[in-house]
């Protein structure tokens, strides 16, 4: 059982020109990320990048960012890995995308905006968290529900986005979608991840909050959230770890060296 | 405790008056009657003790996460001012 570990699941949210600049400069805000991050009671965190096109510098900068966390890692003890975050409308963008970064990033995450794309993230293998976004609060198909409960899917619910932009009956109206998808996830054993989301200067939401919101406003037990953004997801973390670095070649296939 | 992580610093009474504006917009005058937040002891215009009573800590915490400009960091949940002032002295160090 790998050593119990807290994650920030969004930290941040880089863009591809971000991460193609100075490298310095992405380690030094990693550092300081790294600080806010230990602060607001987290002991690891996922920086992540923005996918929204295709482009020859996906892996580029995919692979920048897996640098970039592996000196801060090495620098501050604290536990970080890179994830991709894909936010495209089209299944066949998002595919092509999925294809060319999972390799090297160690979390792959797909936003949903339509029915198309929710039956897509939950049965592909290669995808680890599927994420609800602004657009598609309403649950998924029973088919759907059933295929990500055999690959074991996470759902994150992004609470930056409830605040986007809106009045008090927006924020209502997102709540009772956060709440419902929030309840199905439960009900069906689907690991729960709540995150900031993306933003252009780091402020993390506190763990204690995130926990208190899901038990109080979405009606999820907390030590349930908990345990998604905790040991199920260091495990998932290990296992990608190992498919990338070779150890799983294959489903059920494990080389002892 | 709760850590200020906006520009500059905030008086003691600022903080209250937001986290209660925020407790009240969320969980309306009963949130905050259950909650009944009270400033305990602050530290430089950036870290803030309040007292709460115990029924209503969830709900306190829960509503932080409205602070558009998320500028409170909650830092630690503490049973006692001892403990917190501890904690403060120890983040002086």
């Amino acid at each position: 059982m790998p050593k119990r570990c807290r994650y920030d699941a969004f930290t941040r949210g880089f863009t591809v020109e971000e991460l193609l600049g100075n490298r310095e400069k992405i380690v030094e805000e990693l550092l300081e990320i790294a600080t806010a991050a230990r602060e607001s009671g987290f002991q690891g965190f996922l920086p992540t990048l923005i996918l929204e096109e295709q482009s020859a510098e996906l892996k580029r900068a995919a692979h920048a960012l897996w640098e970039a966390c592996r000196s801060v890692q090495s620098l501050r003890g604290l536990k970080c890995h890179p994830r991709c975050h894909v936010r495209v409308d089209r299944v066949d963008e998002a595919k092509r995308i999925v294809q060319r970064v999972r390799g090297v990033c160690t979390v792959l995450s797909v936003e949903i905006t339509t029915r198309e794309l929710y039956a897509f993230a939950c049965r592909d293998r290669r995808v680890d968290i599927v994420t609800a976004g602004t657009r598609a609060l309403h649950p998924p198909q029973k088919g759907v529900i059933k295929y990500a409960q055999l690959r074991g899917k996470f759902f994150e619910l992004v609470v930056g986005y409830l605040l986007e932009g809106g009045g008090s009956d927006t924020i209502a109206s997102r709540l009772a979608g956060y709440r419902e998808l929030a309840s199905l996830a439960f009900r069906k054993g689907l690991p729960l991840i709540l995150s900031a989301g993306p933003q252009k200067a780091y402020s993390p939401y506190s763990y204690r909050a995130l926990l208190s919101f899901a038990e109080v406003l979405l009606g999820v037990p907390a030590d349930y959230v908990a345990r998604s953004i905790g040991d199920l997801l260091e495990t998932r973390i290990q296992e990608n770890l190992e498919k990338i670095s070779g150890k799983r070649p294959a489903e059920g296939v494990y080389v002892e060296v | 405790m709760l850590k200020y992580a906006g520009e500059g610093g905030v008086s003691a009474d600022e903080l209250l008056n937001r986290v209660r504006s925020l407790v009240t917009s969320v969980f309306g005058l009963v949130g905050l009657a259950d909650t009944d937040p009270v400033l305990a002891y602050s530290w430089e215009g950036r870290v803030f003790v309040l007292a709460v009573k115990r029924e209503g800590l969830e709900k306190l915490l829960a509503s932080v996460v409205f602070d558009e400009s998320r500028s409170i960091r909650i830092l630690r949940v503490v049973g006692s001012l001892r403990r917190a002032k501890k904690l403060v002295e120890s983040m002086q160090k």
